[in-house]
């Protein structure tokens, strides 16, 4: 599914990723974790394609396509979808226009039909009950107002209607109390598939909790120092990072 | 020349080329401006409601040798600062030694001169501002440099932790109302830091008209506090321009207090001339009987990566008139700046009038601006509560006005001057108010 | 984003720029009273009428072109270069029905998208063509008639209702008021007039399409709009013009009237031909447009959507002179490549209890410059007078300009005014958000431009709303930020 090899990112003529490799295969779940700074969100914005990201060397493939080649728009449309840490208001535009715009590119790209208004909406309410989501959220604009717990929501409910190939989860659970961790964590779940791989980018254990991930990386100084299974969250709940990185000198 | 019958016939009488002949030939050059210039006209959008009619029907002098003080009560009057690392005293604009506080300090110098020695210079440079609008006091400043006696010098080396405090009075010289003239030259050097407390304010009732032009510099990394207060009496006239011009990383703000005058304007230009240049502006007027405030404020982002705030609030009472204008100019290469400005009035009378207009005028597309003006009443929902809490209402009025003039005073740091001010306000305040025992 | 890209997005095909062949009765430029007389003459004006435009001309005479407030830089108008008249030539003194009427302007208008047969015509509405200088045709006018009320040109009126004409002309922007309304007084040539009589709603939507088609020809149409007291009218004008090297004068005056508890909505869409990438041609749109609350509890509503003109200069304001009274005003003006708007409104409280409300998005592109300038006066006697105001800046590209300036003069102390605004740019988040859901650049700019415009779009009648919003997806085309 996603391939990087040797990846390396400067911001501001800065050095952020240096030499990160990962391999993510069909229907995996695997998580990063690591002390702030490490080059978690600049990993989720490169792959997202946000621009301000030098790109210095290294490869990204996905699904056997360059993916840094492509545009942000045909990342999204050939299935990459980032969860974003901080979801941004677009005051005016409503939920519901943004889900079927977005949507509907994505059909024109894979060469469908535009969505019907009532099978939309059929859709739409479907996984809005699943989110425990009130439809209001539809008519209400794009994140303006919204709590960090509806945001983050917000976010899941539009990977559950444009059901993407690769997930990229920043920090979906930062902010989040425990009722909307558990909703949130729900949504992803459901998500899951033989077809479908997570990315989840974390600051904190707690997630592991409930999305449990078949991979665990530890992100530091812009490679990755280590990986394991899940037990490896545990270890790093009880030590810490201090320990790997001296490990790593 | 010392004096003339009607101010307006100034620009005939100073186009006399005998009467030129009797100043240098840069004051010359500076009445020829002047002359030219004209006074302002409420047909110019900067003067739209600034109307000088009635200043310009009365008569003035200005003989620097009738201005003599007597009075003993003088100390009385100024603010009782714990201290003040010098004190300069300003009778109707001229230098008085016997009453100021000369201390040396190695961080500040001064030296008072005149502008026929020193002449003043454009603040800054033309090409950086590129405002059309700016200097809207241009006549007054070129009369200033013409026929002015005064010129004060300050720089400011080093971290100077007491305040500079310069007092300007208006007193009654002789039967006829004085024309009082003075020029004020700033300058903080790269690094360096300082208070400066400008105080206007008169001694009994006299009807004089100032005019005070000040140019304020900023080197690198300078930081600047200025308190300007002007507690004139009700029958004075009062203009003043100001001219900021701040470089890279400089930090100024102002507290901008006017409670006093009976036709009083001011522009206070501010150009932010290379990045990281910050500002704060400060405004609180106070007109009440039929006093006219006019303060008119132009921020000019010339670099990119600066900083503007403004908040300016009015309180008009009785048949009072206040007028803003505060203008945020963002130049086309300004990428990245803030600029963010409100006013708020609140008009206590019905015959209370105020007119404002905050101007954004953008030239460049990456910036965050904003701004907002409101004029109103107190919210009643506030007079409420504080009514539900036993206050009557008048009282509870007043606390409110107040409370909305100390979203300003707040600001200011040094005691005494927050105190006089809130004192001043609530004196000024309808007695009916009842503040004084509050306060 | 870089503005290169920008640029090159920035690219617009006006739609509305062919000219119609038409033979046509044109004065010769210039401008003096022969003309005026001319112009009463050729619309059989009472002499009331004639006398009212020389002393409008007299007056204009003595006055100058107002160069030195607006923020807008133009070369000066010669005025003596237009031709003041200009009328497609008729076998009869006019057409009595559609069927007599040159097939050609027919074509004309079916290309315009406003079939002029009532069959085939936008149900609900009821249309006046304006040509140049005369009114065409006005459809529906049977229908209206049954309700009451009067819809038809302005020289029609003056004819037929000398009475209401009279009345009601220049009592609310007087002959005198400024340079370009006592120009417009003195050789106005046609325009709409509505009369809606006491306790009657006008039965359907009324709209005005107004096309100057001729070379140098300066269209001044003058349209009135009475509404008695608890009358109601809705009421739209269109605009369109060739495309042309040479710029084109606009000198319009509208009147409204509302009398207690009426209401008059009037909505413009206008799409002059704002001028090719260059800043080359493009008409100059100088708009005098008031409307006054007369009576108590009256409401007069402004909406409107400016995307057109190379240079325009509009004030639609409320005088609010009723108790009560209510006056709205809601646009979205959009300036591209080198148009220049100097646009806003004014709202003077008179009455007690008078409200105004004020929303103003303007959206500028290209190397255009857009200014905001508001007046909300608040006299003496308006007690409890209260106006908001909102007025949002967005900017694409970094060759525009926003400028705001929103005057207060306050004279009442239990007034409540607000006003707010702000400029931005489209944030990259925003679209990054966007296109990260798969959406293009282009259609992300489009729901970001109308969900910053929906406070206003939500004010235009049905019909117009769904046009307003693709004319400015389509002024905007690409113009990303």
């Amino acid at each position: 599914m996603l391939e990087i090899q040797d990846l390396h990112v400067r911001v501001d003529d800065k050095p952020i990723l240096k030499g990160l490799n990962l391999h993510l295969g069909a229907g995996e779940v695997h998580a990063i974790m690591g002390p702030n700074g490490a080059g978690k969100s600049t990993l989720s914005a490169v792959l997202a394609g946000r621009e301000g990201y030098e790109i210095t060397s290294g490869s990204v493939q996905y699904q056997g396509q360059d993916l840094l080649a492509m545009s942000v728009e045909e990342r999204a449309c050939a299935g990459v979808m980032l969860g974003f840490q901080y979801p941004v208001e677009i005051p005016g535009v409503k939920n519901v226009y943004l889900l079927k715009a977005a949507l509907n590119a994505q059909r024109k790209a894979r060469g469908e039909a535009e969505i019907d208004a009532p099978s939309f909406m059929k859709l739409v309410r479907e996984h809005l009950a699943f989110m425990k989501m009130d439809n209001s959220f539809l008519h209400r604009a794009v994140n303006e107002g919204f709590s960090g717990g509806e945001k983050k929501r917000n976010e899941i409910l539009q990977m559950l209607i444009l059901q993407p190939h690769l997930a990229i989860l920043d920090e979906i659970d930062s902010g989040l109390d425990i009722d909307a961790l558990k909703i949130v964590a729900e949504g992803v779940n459901s998500l899951r598939s033989a077809s479908r791989s997570m990315l989840m980018i974390t600051h904190y254990q707690r997630l592991l909790d409930y999305i449990v991930p078949d991979h665990i990386h530890v992100l530091a100084d812009g490679q990755i120092i280590k990986s394991g299974d899940k037990g490896l969250a545990l270890e790093l709940e009880a030590r810490g990072y201090d320990w790997l990185l001296e490990d790593a000198g | 020349m010392n004096q003339i019958e009607r101010l307006g016939d100034l620009p005939s009488l100073l186009a006399d080329p005998q009467q030129q002949a009797k100043l240098t030939p840069q004051q010359a050059q500076a009445a020829q401006e002047f002359c030219r210039l004209g006074w302002p006209t409420t047909r110019d959008e900067n003067w739209k409601y600034a109307d000088l009619k009635a200043l310009l029907k009365q008569g003035f002098q200005w003989d620097p040798s009738l201005v003599k003080l007597e009075d003993t009560q003088l100390e009385a009057a100024w603010l009782p600062l714990a201290t003040a690392a010098i004190r300069l005293v300003f009778v109707n604009g001229v230098f008085a030694p016997e009453h100021s506080q000369q201390t040396a300090h190695a961080q500040v110098s001064y030296q008072v001169t005149t502008p026929a020695e020193h002449p003043l210079t454009a603040a800054y440079p033309a090409q950086v501002a590129q405002d059309k609008k700016a200097n809207a006091q241009a006549a007054f400043c070129a009369l200033n440099q013409a026929l002015g006696k005064t010129q004060l010098q300050l720089k400011v080396q080093g971290c100077l932790d007491t305040p500079i405090y310069l007092v300007y009075l208006s007193t009654q010289a002789s039967e006829q109302a004085y024309l009082s003239l003075s020029q004020l030259k700033v300058e903080v050097a790269s690094g360096a830091q300082a208070t400066l407390i400008e105080h206007h304010l008169s001694l009994g009732s006299p009807n004089n008209c100032s005019h005070r032009q000040a140019q304020i510099q900023l080197d690198a990394g300078a930081q600047l506090k200025h308190y300007y207060i002007q507690e004139l009496a009700n029958t004075d006239q009062h203009l003043s321009q100001l001219d900021v011009y701040q470089t890279r990383d400089s930090h100024f703000t102002s507290q901008h207090i006017n409670l006093g005058g009976k036709w009083v304007r001011h522009d206070l230009d501010v150009v932010l001339a290379e990045p990281g240049a910050h500002v704060e502006l400060d405004g609180l007027f106070f007109a009440a009987g039929r006093q006219f405030i006019d303060t008119h404020t132009r921020i000019n982002h010339a670099a990119g990566h600066t900083y503007s705030q403004e908040n300016y609030k009015g309180i008009l009472n009785a048949k009072a008139q206040g007028v803003f204008n505060g203008r945020v100019l963002v130049q086309p290469q300004s990428q990245k700046i803030e600029a963010h400005q409100n006013n708020a009035n609140l008009l206590l009378a019905d015959g209370a009038q105020i007119n404002t207009k905050p101007e954004l005028e953008i030239y460049a597309d990456d910036v965050k601006c904003s701004h907002g003006a409101t004029t109103g009443r107190l919210n009643e929902e506030a007079v409420f509560a504080l009514r539900s809490r036993g206050i009557d209402e008048t009282q509870a009025r007043g606390l409110l006005t107040l409370a909305f003039a100390n979203e300003i005073l707040d600001n200011i740091e040094i005691l005494a001057i927050h105190q006089r001010i809130e004192e001043a306000i609530a004196g000024r305040l309808p007695a009916a108010y009842n503040l004084k025992g509050v306060l | 984003m870089a503005s290169e890209r920008m640029e090159q997005l920035v690219r617009t095909e006006y739609k509305q720029g062919f000219y119609t062949d038409i033979e046509s009765d044109t004065l010769p430029p210039g401008l003096n009273e022969e003309v005026i007389r001319h112009i009463s003459m050729k619309k059989q004006e009472p002499e009331w009428l004639l006398a009212w435009r020389l002393e409008a001309y007299r007056h204009w005479l003595t006055m100058q072109e107002p160069h030195h407030w607006a923020h807008l830089e133009y070369p000066r108008v010669d005025y003596q270069s237009i031709s003041y008249y200009s009328a497609p030539k008729s076998k009869k003194d006019g057409p009595k029905s559609l069927d007599e009427v040159d097939p050609k302007l027919l074509e004309t208008y079916e290309k315009l998208g406003i079939p002029l047969h009532e069959r085939a015509a936008l149900a609900g509405v009821a249309v006046d063509v304006v040509f140049d200088s005369v009114s065409v045709t006005t459809t529906f006018k049977e229908k209206l008639a049954e309700a009451g009320v009067i819809f038809c040109s302005i020289s029609e009126a003056v004819r037929e209702h000398p009475e209401l004409v009279r009345q009601y002309l220049g009592t609310v922007v007087p002959r005198e008021d400024n340079f370009f309304a006592a120009l417009n007084s003195a050789v106005f040539t046609d325009g709409s007039f509505v009369y809606v009589p006491k306790g009657v709603t006008c039965p359907m939507e009324l709209s005005t399409y107004f096309r100057i088609n001729q070379a140098n020809t300066g269209q001044f149409e003058r349209t009135l709009i009475v509404c008695a007291e608890g009358a109601q009218v809705s009421y739209l004008e269109g605009c369109t013009a060739p495309q042309r090297d040479e710029n084109q004068l606009h000198a319009a005056v509208v009147e409204l009237v509302a009398l207690d508890d009426a209401n008059i909505k009037y909505s413009t869409v206008q799409n002059w031909y704002p001028g090719d990438e260059e800043g080359k041609g493009g008409i100059y749109n100088f708009v005098t447009k008031r409307g006054e609350c007369r009576g108590d509890r009256a409401k007069i509503s402004w909406t409107q959507v400016e995307t057109g003109s190379a240079v325009t200069w509009k004030y639609p304001s409320c005088v609010l002179r009723g108790r009560d009274s209510v006056g709205e005003f809601y646009s979205v003006a959009v300036t591209n490549h080198h148009q220049q708007a100097d646009t806003g409104t004014k709202m003077i409280h008179i009455g007690a209890g008078s409200r105004s409300t004020i929303i103003s998005k303007g959206i500028s592109a290209g190397r255009s410059q857009q200014t905001y300038r508001g007046l909300v006066k608040v006299l003496a006697g308006a007690q409890g007078a209260r106006n908001f105001t909102q007025c949002d800046s967005l900017l694409i590209g970094d060759q525009c300009g926003a400028h705001t300036f929103p005057y207060q003069e306050i004279a009442n102390s239990s007034a409540q005014v607000e006003h707010e605004a702000t400029t931005s740019k489209i944030g990259e988040d925003q679209l990054f958000y966007c296109q990260q859901r798969g959406i293009s650049e282009e259609d992300a700019v489009n729901m970001i431009v109308n969900g910053f415009c929906k406070d206003v779009f939500k004010e235009l009648p049905m019909e117009f709303a769904v046009e307003a919003e693709a004319l400015l997806n389509v002024s905007l085309e690409g113009a990303v930020g």
